[in-house]
């Protein structure tokens, strides 16, 4: 996260802290885009990552007080909506929610067979969504360390911090995820 | 450098973390292997199209259903009553078809060996059972009509064998403590129903040299109202009606053997049962 949103995040914590209401509502608006993104290319489905993202911010409202360091926020954040994103993934997955819609599935509607090129078939959207689709795909630990280093630009420690592992594991599991990604990819390259 | 090493170096060369070495080394391979080359460049492209994908503008409506949500809370502190409530409707109790059909099974088979009794329920009393001084003492126990020596029994282990509270004797001071009587049958029966795990009566049998040991398992098999089971080479079980336990004290008299519990002993024992399980152990003299 950049460091001036990291700023304004903790002003904003502390603001709320004190009383300031109106501060979560900025704090929200601060950080919804990344949130909602976030949950989405974790479900793939925009109903339910805005579900998910409104469950998220309203866990934080609740459990603010568990955060010790305001300069942590950003941090905090994401481990609070990784988990919630997990959560939610499991119970979809246990309810079937993914068993239908896959890249390689002929009935997607964006189906590409072998020697067609996206180019011509496919609009910038399109291509985006079957870029998502791809990394919701992934093994959960995967599409984690692919969202906040690749889509969120965070960097290697604090991805170590928020997933709990050393650096060098980050990186190599990082690697593995993209080779992984690339796998599922190379039809729409 | 080989084929198989490029690409778990995709990423440190994608980050220039790699030493001069390694990048001209991984660099030249590019150039000598063409289907690397192309491996490489679509490791790019995958990451370019990473980092083109365009952020979706988060739903118009969510901050507002975000702020109304968290208003709702404030209005409506919530009770602790509520909270639970809340905290059960957040679990989620769905499982897996084969998790579900895996629990069902262990469940299933679990009952099934508690039924045929392979899993003792409920589980055996404790084998020390405290001593005072008003139970009886071992000489009351270990009798039987005859003349022959009684053996004094470290009843502890006899109050193992039924969930029944035996009165545990002090051991007669001649006895030398340790001997351990596995009292509970350790094989099966082939015969259904004698699987017993708690027999109503146990007996020891000390074999002597003088005892017609044969004799006295050809009585057992000729009465017919007995079932005789041999789940080991030292258990005997016997499955008979209440009114032969007679029969067994008189085929016992003369042998040197104990029977627990006291009660055996008397005429009205299980008077009220359909049937009476005895468990015979047999134990050779050191």
């Amino acid at each position: 996260m950049p460091k001036q949103e990291e700023n304004e995040s903790a002003e904003l914590v502390r603001a709320l802290r004190n009383g300031d209401d109106r501060a979560f509502a900025d704090l929200v608006r601060l950080h919804q885009g990344r949130i909602y993104n976030l949950a989405l290319n974790y479900v793939k489905d925009e109903e339910e990552a805005k579900d998910l993202t409104q469950d998220i911010f309203i866990t934080v409202h609740r459990s603010l007080a568990s955060l010790r360091d305001e300069a942590k926020f950003g941090a905090w954040l994401y481990q609070l909506a990784l988990n919630h994103c997990r959560n939610r993934y499991k119970r979809l997955q246990r309810r079937g929610f993914f068993r239908s819609s896959s890249v390689d599935d002929p009935d997607y509607p964006l189906h590409l067979t072998d020697g067609e090129s996206p180019e011509g078939l496919l609009g910038r959207r399109d291509q985006d969504r079957l870029v998502r689709l791809a990394i919701a795909e992934l093994a959960p630990a995967e599409k984690e360390i692919i969202l906040l280093r690749d889509i969120e630009e965070l960097s290697y420690d604090e991805i170590g911090d928020i997933l709990a592992i050393p650096l060098g594991t980050v990186k190599s599991k990082l690697n593995r995820a993209r080779l992984a990604l690339k796998s599922r990819l190379e039809k729409i390259l | 450098m080989d084929c198989a090493q490029l690409p778990s170096l995709y990423t440190a060369r994608l980050d220039q973390e790699l030493t001069q070495e390694e990048q001209a080394a991984f660099d030249g391979h590019l150039v000598a292997c063409a289907d690397c080359a192309r491996q490489w460049r679509l490791f790019q492209a995958t990451m370019d199209r990473l980092y083109d994908l365009e952020p979706l503008p988060a739903p118009p409506d969510l901050l507002p259903g975000i702020m109304a949500a968290v208003e709702r809370r404030k209005a409506f502190a919530p009770t602790w009553l509520a909270r639970l409530l809340a905290w059960w409707q957040r679990q989620d109790f769905s499982v897996s078809v084969p998790t579900a059909a895996g629990t069902v099974a262990t469940a299933m088979l679990l009952a099934v060996l508690v039924k045929n009794s392979m899993i003792p329920w409920p589980l055996a009393a404790p084998l020390e059972a405290p001593v005072t001084d008003s139970q009886p003492r071992a000489s009351q126990v270990a009798g039987l009509v005859g003349d022959s020596p009684r053996l004094p029994l470290p009843d502890a282990t006899l109050a193992a064998t039924s969930p029944r509270r035996y009165q545990a004797p002090i051991v007669a001071p001649d006895f030398t403590p340790g001997h351990t009587y596995d009292t509970v049958p350790s094989h099966r029966s082939s015969l259904p129903g004698l699987n017993m795990q708690r027999p109503d009566v146990l007996v020891v049998f000390e074999v002597n040299q003088g005892d017609d040991l044969d004799s006295f398992l050809a009585d057992c098999n000729s009465q017919s109202s007995w079932r005789v089971g041999y789940p080991g080479r030292d258990m005997m079980l016997l499955e008979l009606p209440p009114c032969e336990l007679p029969r067994l004290r008189e085929l016992l008299a003369g042998k040197s053997a104990a029977i627990a519990p006291v009660a055996a002993l008397s005429p009205d024992f299980a008077q009220d049962l359909e049937s009476v399980k005895v468990a015979i152990r047999f134990r050779q003299p050191e």
